[in-house]
């Protein structure tokens, strides 16, 4: 049966399969490049476009859906966005069960025959992304949903995920929406113990401890509080989710051992991501806010630096079955065989590469406090393509909030 | 010779309807009354629970009140307060049809505010028959406010070495009758509901 299996006709066929692997695996559709790149060149609804109607091939599909998602996100087609990252979120659900066919497929070629599932930190901003979409239609129980559905997967991967600011504190302000003041300030109160600076958080937490009678920690907070800041139950707030630069891509990172062993990994690199301030006045007074921020870049590196040992183990385990089936070879078959039965399975051994690429390399909740009324608000971003934009008709109702979404390029 | 191949031409031929059986699109129609869940999360069986052990207990309270009289009442939307999204409007619009047919309460449509203004407003302004006008002034006002919150509480297995992963979820749905001359809360009950589902860890 061995002989058979490694007979040189056998081989020939068994070497150009795995060759035309070689050449379909490591590649990323056609549609979902385009897409990336017309993404980045500003022509969002070419982008738009090119997914509308193509959700890719089963083991691309949660890519997609994650690409379709933002990118209608920007083009700020919001529910067009909640049906594509609705329907991620679905399937990420079902891929919580392990493929045993995909599996075996992966142990012998290499991670691109598997379905993506997306690193932890991307199944995150799945829900990050829903609840800014549902914010920004006012759609305050589905966000509240979502941001349940975040800080449970934030709890899954605690450490993992701790860095990201951004999500917390806009799952905190989903339960605020809602009058949930005590879920809210939970959430406030974890998300000040985890940032380095507390100061961004503590407005919102002296307002709720105000709110719940909490005389101590409204004192605490208090001093905390951004110059400037005073609290009135009356006003309202301008809230932006700002993104801004690109955010971190997978390169192959290789380790090479004699004869032809190779374990490949893939490791994150990081993009452009300009510095940004956003200041906002409305005709010529200054909107007092504050800003809470995501390294996107150093969350997805934590993300995956959780899953290295999973991936380690395994790919020891396939080039150790790689290297079994080259020594089989060898003892049936001549040198050059050999030779080229090693080159291929070298060539086979490429890095799962596949991420989430339209993802911005920062996430910024930038809330501006603004009296009742209607205003024409003044956004200036400086840093990056510093630009000033024009908010019309910002009609602001005591207490109550207004959002917008923008996305900073370099 | 003939025996071996007539053998795996039966083979082939039982492989291939099984697959085609398996593959083939099947449709059926379903009781609506029957009890169904694939899987821990919430579904129209759960509803239909929820609705009946509700309304039981709320058109029993008001039904013997004696003196005929049916009060007139408001459904304001019941909030979600779980992890999934669920139209609980599909909840109170089936409670408030058979709070009407068990004949116990009239209802306001909320709905229709802005429509009957509109009408209303046409009646008087387009020239129309004067004794065609609806009268004004003749709307009810609301003496109760039905609300109600749904809630759960979800719950999964640690991770461990398992070939099955178990879920439990758990939904609690509070009604609640508020008098709006008073503040008062004039009734309340609650169902709650339970299910745990289990899923494979390892798939084909």
């Amino acid at each position: 049966m061995v002989t058979n299996l490694f007979s040189f006709a056998s081989l020939r066929r068994l070497i150009g399969a795995a060759l035309l692997l070689v050449l379909f695996s490591g590649c990323t559709a056609g549609a979902l490049r385009q897409a990336r790149t017309d993404f980045y060149r500003n022509r969002v609804d070419e982008a738009a476009a090119t997914l509308e109607s193509d959700d890719g091939s089963r083991r691309d599909r949660l890519l997609f859906l994650m690409e379709k998602g933002l990118i209608y996100h920007r083009a700020g087609r919001y529910e067009e966005s909640i049906k594509a990252l609705l329907k991620a979120s679905r399937l990420m659900e079902e891929q919580e069960m392990v493929s045993v066919s995909q599996q075996t497929g992966s142990m012998v070629i290499n991670e691109w025959v598997t379905e993506y599932k997306g690193e932890y930190s991307e199944r995150l901003w799945v829900h990050s992304y829903l609840m800014m979409n549902y914010l920004l239609l006012y759609k305050y129980e589905d966000a509240l949903v979502e941001a349940k559905l975040a800080l449970r997967r934030m709890r899954e991967h605690s450490d993992a995920l701790k860095g990201d600011y951004y999500t917390r504190a806009l799952a905190a302000l989903c339960y605020e929406n809602l009058g949930l003041y005590s879920d809210a300030y939970i959430e406030y109160k974890k998300l000040a113990e985890l940032m380095p600076n507390p100061v961004p958080a503590a407005p919102d937490l002296y307002r709720l401890a105000l709110i719940l009678g909490f005389k101590e920690e409204s004192a605490k907070y208090r001093k905390m509080l951004p110059q400037g800041w005073e609290f009135s139950p009356k006003d309202g707030e301008l809230v932006m989710f700002v993104g801004v630069g690109s955010g971190p891509v997978k390169i192959p990172g290789n380790i090479v051992l004699p004869p032809s062993i190779r374990v490949s990994f893939p490791q994150y690199k990081n993009r452009l991501v300009p510095h940004v301030q956003v200041m906002a006045a409305s005709g010529t007074e200054p909107l007092v806010g504050t800003v809470i921020t995501t390294d996107v870049s150093s969350v997805s590196k934590s993300a995956l630096e959780e899953r290295a040992t999973l991936l380690m183990a395994k790919e020891s385990a396939r080039a150790a079955i790689k290297e079994a089936v080259a020594q089989a070879v060898g003892r049936k078959n001549d040198d050059v065989v050999v030779a080229l039965v090693r080159t291929v399975l070298f060539l086979m051994e490429e890095p799962d590469t596949r991420g989430w690429e339209t993802l911005p390399g920062a996430l910024k909740l930038v809330r501006f406090r603004i009296s009742p009324g209607t205003h024409t608000v003044q956004v200036r971003i400086q840093g990056g393509v510093s630009q000033t934009l024009t908010f019309d008709d910002i009609r602001i109702h005591p207490g109550e909030r207004v959002y917008r979404s923008l996305r900073v390029s370099y | 010779m003939r025996k071996p191949f007539h053998a795996a031409m039966l083979i082939l031929l039982v492989t291939g309807l099984f697959i085609t059986a398996g593959c083939s699109t099947t449709t059926r129609n379903i009781s609506t009354e029957e009890e169904i869940h694939y899987d821990e999360a919430y579904d129209f069986s759960d509803k239909k629970v929820i609705v009946d052990g509700l309304v039981e207990p709320l058109i029993a309270r008001y039904q013997n009140s004696g003196d005929g009289y049916r009060p007139v009442a408001i459904v304001y939307p019941i909030a979600n307060r779980t992890s999934e999204h669920i139209d609980t409007t599909g909840i109170s619009d089936d409670i408030r049809g058979r709070l009407i047919n068990g004949g116990v309460f009239r209802f306001l449509n909320e709905a229709q505010r802005d429509n009957i203004a509109q009408e209303l407003d046409y009646q008087r302004n387009s020239g129309m028959v004067v004794r065609d006008q609806i009268k004004q002034a003749r709307q009810s006002g609301a003496k109760y406010i039905l609300s109600g919150t749904l809630r759960s509480i979800e719950k999964e297995e640690p991770k461990g070495i398992r070939l099955k992963k178990k879920k439990m979820n758990y939904y609690s749905l509070n009604l609640q009758l508020t008098d709006v001359e008073t503040g008062l809360i004039d009734w309340t009950h609650s169902v709650d509901l339970a299910r745990e589902a289990s899923k494979p860890i390892i798939g084909w």
